[in-house]
């Protein structure tokens, strides 16, 4: 009885001292993207009780992996808020995994907002089916916002919001300023610098700005002078009207090979 | 407790003999048999993931393998450690061993570090046979793109398949998983040198594993300060504690996706695991030492 | 080198019964000691606290109150085992190990190493005749198998006090007479035993002193010949003899004042014949 008293005492001294050092230890794995998981009550709902012990205890990754599976199958029958429900609870596990962010808002953002628009049997109301289209564009660009709160150096996600606010919003300078901090971003493909001064040109009394960010590129080098590129900075010339001396060039571009590759 | 005996009276070679001893009667039980259960499952779960499409089958087959060399890698250690002590007593082996010139702490540790050996070795198996199993599949998944892709799309799919499989930077990972099973094979050591029943040993053991896994929940509510009931709030600070953050040891997922691990990091946790092992170690040994035979 | 290879001082031991108030009294007060070279019998009937009093002495078990000492080094420090060959009762080894790597084993617990070791642990099995079931693994050993290498174990490290409790339970008649052997090899050698057995002929042979205890209490101690031997009387063995010299014998010894107290057939006794049959098998 004394023994057990005396390791009991010893335990809680070296508890006090080791529990300050676990909470340092995961305020730094946390800051490193580890032990970001969260667990909530509706991932549990959709673990269930084995599953949510599993994903306690080493098996986290593959019960995601699991979630992502069964919300493949409800994407095959087309049930689109229970296919939400799996691809949050999939994310929640593993927030780390930028492919899961990725896929999620594509199949809300895109396909499950594609599907709404087309589903003229259950709701022929045109004006109804908008609304829903856009409630899951909103879903598709909460799960990029959500998985940038766990990836906030991801060019591809920053990239993806670029690309739902550029086409499924209509909203250029959102979409510019996505683009921008995508390609500030490590890793970032060299396009995303020039996708943001289209975008940027797009939006009314940013032509100026545009205009400088475009010419900026062009005197980069011959890489960066695409057909798309020079047909815009030409049109920009003329628009805001910039002095014969101070264009960037005179005359029409030739199409040289490189002429081929366009931004996606 | 005029305590003549001193405990750290060591000798590496009877140690080393303690330790090859324990790692041979483990081996000669025919524990490894344990881990044809570990290669059923990667092969088998390798033959199942081909099916899935919507889910990279390689990611998936690496995270069962990760998940179960987690699992395997702790219930080995658990069940090799639980029955060496109460085995030893039972058939009095130990006395014939400590009447040789062999202090407590010796034993002990050896039989500790014997089953780090298995463990060490398992671990080793176990990664050898998973990035083996992954480089096959690697291999055919590899074929089928050349297969069905143009030349100018293949490199950037086998880019996406190779990260899916065994990399490097998945070795501290593992090691970590090791380490894991390492401090509960020495709490399991701790309780057997408390109990009198082996029963006893490996269900404590797996309520502590089951609870190290949610202390971290706990104890970050507590250091918050919520607001919780006196009585939980006692029980939360009771738990935070008592028990190991097991979760600390579980970064191999985030590795598998692409998170880097810095070498600091991995140092601190290491230092942290190795910490455990000592405290629990030497606790052990303070019970063992007094208890009679 | 002490003179003393073993004492012991005041020694109680009680084990705790669980769940009750009360304690069981293993050994009460026995203070004892064995000088180096001598061989010494611990006797008494079963639960008497023999076995309890040789596990004090090695450590083994602690002393509720008392000391003990081995070569004056006192039975708590691991040194006071260093020159210490322990056979236990029913001895019990681990199962997987074969004899030989048993032996190795041991060997190695009692700092021996290389091909030392090994060459000993051989010589130790033909000691003990096991030579033929070194390689085979203890699991499938009788016990008297055990026993034997239990002995050869105690006596791996060449040790200066060997301590056998029951060394002959279980062994057969043939290898009981080899254990008694070896062990009036040991006190040749000058090896101090402290030895206990229920086999009071045995005893007899190989003993210097005995002590006999009961309940914990050691009740007699001395020499053997002090507490058994009839000083006064003498036996005489005669083959082929006449009655006629029978009778003349008898009226000898009445004409000198001596006494014939028995007289009968000797038989061969069981053992020897026992021994005679198996030897001539092998
Ligand atoms: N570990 C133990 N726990 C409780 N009681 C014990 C323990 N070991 C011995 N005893 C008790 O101590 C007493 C002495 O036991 P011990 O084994 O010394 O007897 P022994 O003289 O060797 O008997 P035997 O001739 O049968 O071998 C017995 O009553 C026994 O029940
Ligand atoms: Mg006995």
């Amino acid at each position: 009885m004394k023994k057990a008293l005396c390791i009991v005492g010893l335990l809680a001294a070296f508890g006090s001292f080791k529990t300050a050092a676990e909470h340092h230890l995961l305020a730094a794995q946390r800051g490193a993207g580890f032990q970001l998981a969260t667990l909530s009550g509706q991932t549990r709902t959709q673990l269930g009780q084995t599953g949510f012990v599993a994903a306690l205890s080493g098996f986290r990754a593959l019960m995601a992996d699991l979630l992502w599976i069964r919300a493949g199958s409800a994407f095959d029958r087309t049930e689109w808020p229970r296919m939400q429900m799996l691809l949050h609870a999939a994310t929640q596990l593993q927030p780390r995994a930028v492919v899961f962010w990725e896929m999620a808002h594509f199949h809300m953002a895109y396909d499950a907002s594609h599907s709404m628009r087309l589903n003229v049997r259950q709701q022929p109301v045109a004006a109804l089916r908008r609304v829903a289209e856009l409630e899951y564009v909103q879903i598709g660009e909460d799960f990029l916002k959500a998985g940038l709160v766990f990836n906030p150096e991801s060019a591809t996600l920053w990239q993806r919001l670029g690309e739902l606010y550029s086409r499924r919003r209509d909203d250029p300078a959102r979409a510019a300023a996505a683009f921008t901090e995508a390609a500030k971003k490590p890793g970032a493909l060299r396009f995303l610098r020039r996708m943001a001064a289209y975008e940027l040109a797009k939006v009314p009394d940013k032509e100026r700005e545009a205009y400088a960010q475009l010419r900026a590129l062009y005197l980069e080098g011959e890489q960066e002078r695409l057909p798309n590129l020079v047909r815009l900075l030409r049109q920009l010339e003329e628009k805001l009207a910039v002095p014969e001396a101070s264009r960037v060039y005179s005359q029409p571009p030739a199409l040289g090979p490189s002429g081929t590759h366009a931004p996606r | 407790m005029n305590q003549a005996q001193n405990p750290f009276s060591l000798s590496l070679r009877r140690i080393w003999a303690l330790s090859h001893n324990t790692f041979l009667e483990l081996v000669r039980l025919k524990v490894f048999y344990f881990l044809l259960l570990f290669a059923f499952l990667i092969i088998g779960s390798s033959l199942f993931t081909v099916q899935f499409s919507f889910q990279n089958p390689l990611q998936v087959l690496k995270d069962v393998g990760l998940g179960a060399m987690s699992i395997f890698s702790w219930l080995l250690g658990l069940l090799c450690t639980a029955n060496l002590l109460p085995k030893d007593m039972e058939d009095r082996t130990l006395y014939t061993i400590l009447a040789k010139p062999v202090s407590r702490f010796e034993y002990l540790l050896g039989k500790l570090y014997g089953v780090f050996l298995l463990l060490g070795l398992s671990v080793l198996l176990m990664s050898l046979l998973f990035a083996g199993v992954l480089a096959i599949r690697e291999q055919q998944e590899i074929a089928e793109l050349a297969r069905n892709l143009s030349p100018e799309n293949l490199p950037a799919a086998v880019a996406e398949i190779r990260a899916a499989t065994f990399q490097m930077n998945l070795l501290p990972g593992i090691a970590l998983i090791l380490l894991k099973a390492m401090l509960c094979s020495t709490l399991t050591l701790l309780l057997s040198t408390l109990a009198s029943s082996s029963v006893f040993t490996v269900l404590t053991s797996v309520v502590v594993y089951l609870i190290g896994h949610v202390q971290g929940i706990a104890r970050e509510a507590w250091l918050a300060g919520g607001q919780a009931s006196p009585l939980l709030k006692v029980l939360v600070a009771g738990m935070a504690l008592a028990f190991p953050d097991l979760q600390l040891f579980n970064v191999v997922d985030e590795i598998a996706v692409g998170t880097a691990l810095p070498a600091l990091l991995f140092w601190q946790v290491a230092g942290f695991g190795g910490m455990y092992i000592l405290v629990y170690f030497l606790l052990a040994q303070l019970v063992f030492s007094t208890r009679e035979l | 080198m002490s003179a003393t290879a073993i004492l012991i001082k005041d020694l109680c031991k009680e084990f705790p019964v669980p769940f009750r108030r009360e304690t069981v009294k293993a050994v009460q007060n026995l203070s004892l000691e064995v000088p180096a070279g001598e061989v010494y019998g611990l006797l008494g009937p079963n639960g008497s606290g023999k076995s309890t009093t040789m596990k004090i002495v090695l450590g083994l078990v602690r002393p509720t109150s008392g000391t003990t000492s081995v070569f004056g080094v006192d039975s708590r420090r691991v040194e006071s085992r260093e020159n210490v060959g322990f056979l236990p009762e029913n001895p019990y080894f681990y199962k997987y190990l074969t004899g030989l790597e048993t032996l190795l084993f041991f060997g190695k617990l009692c700092g021996l190493a290389g091909s030392p070791l090994r060459e000993r642990s051989r010589e130790l099995l033909h000691t003990v005749g096991l030579e033929e079931a070194a390689d085979r693994r203890l699991g499938g050993y009788s016990k008297g198998m055990l026993q034997r290498i239990g002995l050869a174990q105690a006596l791996l490290g060449e040790p200066r006090l060997l301590v056998l409790d029951e060394p002959t339970a279980g062994v057969d008649p043939a290898g009981a007479h080899a254990i008694r052997d070896l062990i009036l090899q040991c006190k040749q050698r000058g090896i101090t035993v402290l030895l206990c057995s229920h086999l009071l002929g045995q005893v007899q042979e190989i003993c210097d002193r005995i002590g006999i205890m009961d309940r914990g209490e050691l009740l007699a101690e001395g020499r053997i010949d002090d507490l058994a031997g009839k000083k006064n009387q003498i036996e005489l063995v005669l083959e082929n003899a006449t009655p006629a010299l029978l009778e003349s014998l008898g009226a000898m010894s009445r004409a000198s004042g001596a006494q014939v107290v028995s007289q009968r057939g000797a038989r061969t006794d069981l053992e020897k014949f026992f021994l005679d049959v198996t030897r001539h098998r092998s």
